[in-house]
């Protein structure tokens, strides 16, 4: 059985690699790098909670059997 | 913001990269030959075959198993197999010369370096496909007129494989670097212990499989070592775990795409302005280096 607290720590950290990496990419004076890892993070795990809320609403409203 | 690239107009002309990269994919080491580089060619070409058909040997050709065929009314023009098939001609050549132990899976045999032979020919898919990498880096070093001591693209790029972040640490982006590492690898041995190490396999997983070989030398190391673990159970986060060691591997892909251009920047600034004096690149190729 998986933890909600859990899967949010994960996606946290999976955010902060991908906000990592992708800055690494994208800049190479570091602190623009450390700045823009930090700001791409944000944005990933902020997108992909709002993408899964979404989804749940929508699961468990219009796409929900006899609704 | 990022920092714009360097336009210098008096760049000499970028050479025709795509050739030698494909020359190199299809034939690893076929790209350093004709950049008039004959002994790293030979032994970059029998780094990578060698690995790639002692693991089919050892795996009884069972990588054919995972191998896709490609063709029309029936028959297999072009074999599909990832990791391998950065090594072109060697993968079809094992296509559609060599028949797997397992025959189709219709009659599983035991083969205990099965494991071993797998991770050999797919780090030789990955390194045959960095050897391009290199090559290309080769390609613009004769065209700028660099010396064989300076780092190249390429051989940051290649770097990357060994360790992520060590093609960055070579060409002093230290805090690069240890960010790229730190993350690449935390990532890699989080996901490998969300699956109780018994993740990084071919025969259960082997898309991500391939994926995760991209991770480089640490990678293979810590799967060939973990080789033999399975799953006892439906794991909680053995999902997430598969994810974030495959994501390490393309995050590896990225690194290592970043080392290359970093170098190349590099050169456009250092050089640009000496090789405008210089007469075409095109005409006299680079000494061969030492290996």
């Amino acid at each position: 059985m998986t933890s909600p607290w859990v899967m949010a720590l994960l996606l946290l950290y999976y955010g902060a690699t991908f906000g990592v990496v992708l800055s690494a990419y994208r800049e190479d004076e570091p602190r623009a790098l450390l700045r823009g890892a930090v700001r791409r993070t944000l944005v990933f795990v902020v997108s992909v909670v709002a993408v899964a809320g979404a989804a749940y609403l929508v699961s468990a409203t219009v796409l929900r059997p006899g609704a | 913001m990022s920092e714009a690239r360097p336009t210098l107009p008096e760049l000499p002309e970028r050479p025709r990269l795509g050739g030698i990269v494909l020359a190199s994919l299809a034939l690893p080491g076929l790209g350093h030959w004709r950049l008039g580089q004959r002994r790293r060619a030979v032994l970059l070409f029998l780094a990578v075959q060698v690995p790639f058909f002692l693991g089919f040997v050892l795996a009884g050709n069972t990588q054919l198993e995972f191998a896709r065929p490609i063709g029309l009314g029936g028959a297999a023009w072009v074999w599909f197999l990832a990791p391998e098939v950065g090594n072109f001609v060697a993968t079809q050549l094992a296509g559609h010369l060599l028949t797997s132990a397992d025959l189709g899976g219709r009659f599983p045999e035991y083969l205990p370096w099965r494991e071993t032979g797998w991770f050999l020919s797919g780090a030789a898919g990955v390194l045959a496909a960095f050897v391009a990498a290199h090559a290309a880096g080769e390609a613009l070093r004769r065209a700028w007129r660099r010396p064989e001591r300076a780092l190249g693209p390429g051989d940051a790029a290649f770097l990357t494989l060994l360790l992520p972040g060590l093609g960055h640490w070579a060409s002093g982006r230290r805090l690069k670097a240890v960010l790229f590492a730190a993350a690449i690898g935390s990532l890699f041995l989080l996901g490998m212990a969300l699956g109780d190490f018994a993740d990084f396999q071919r025969h259960r997983h082997p898309w991500y499989w391939a994926g995760q070989m991209f991770l480089g030398a640490p990678g293979w190391l810590v799967g060939w070592l973990a080789r033999h673990r399975t799953f006892t159970e439906v794991l909680a986060y053995q999902d997430a775990g598969l994810l974030f060691t495959t994501s390490a591997g393309f995050f590896n892909v990225v690194a290592a795409l970043d080392a290359w251009q970093r170098v190349e920047d590099d050169w456009v600034r250092e050089v640009g302005p000496a090789a405008a004096a210089a007469p075409s690149p095109t005409v006299s190729p680079v000494p061969e280096a030492t290996p």
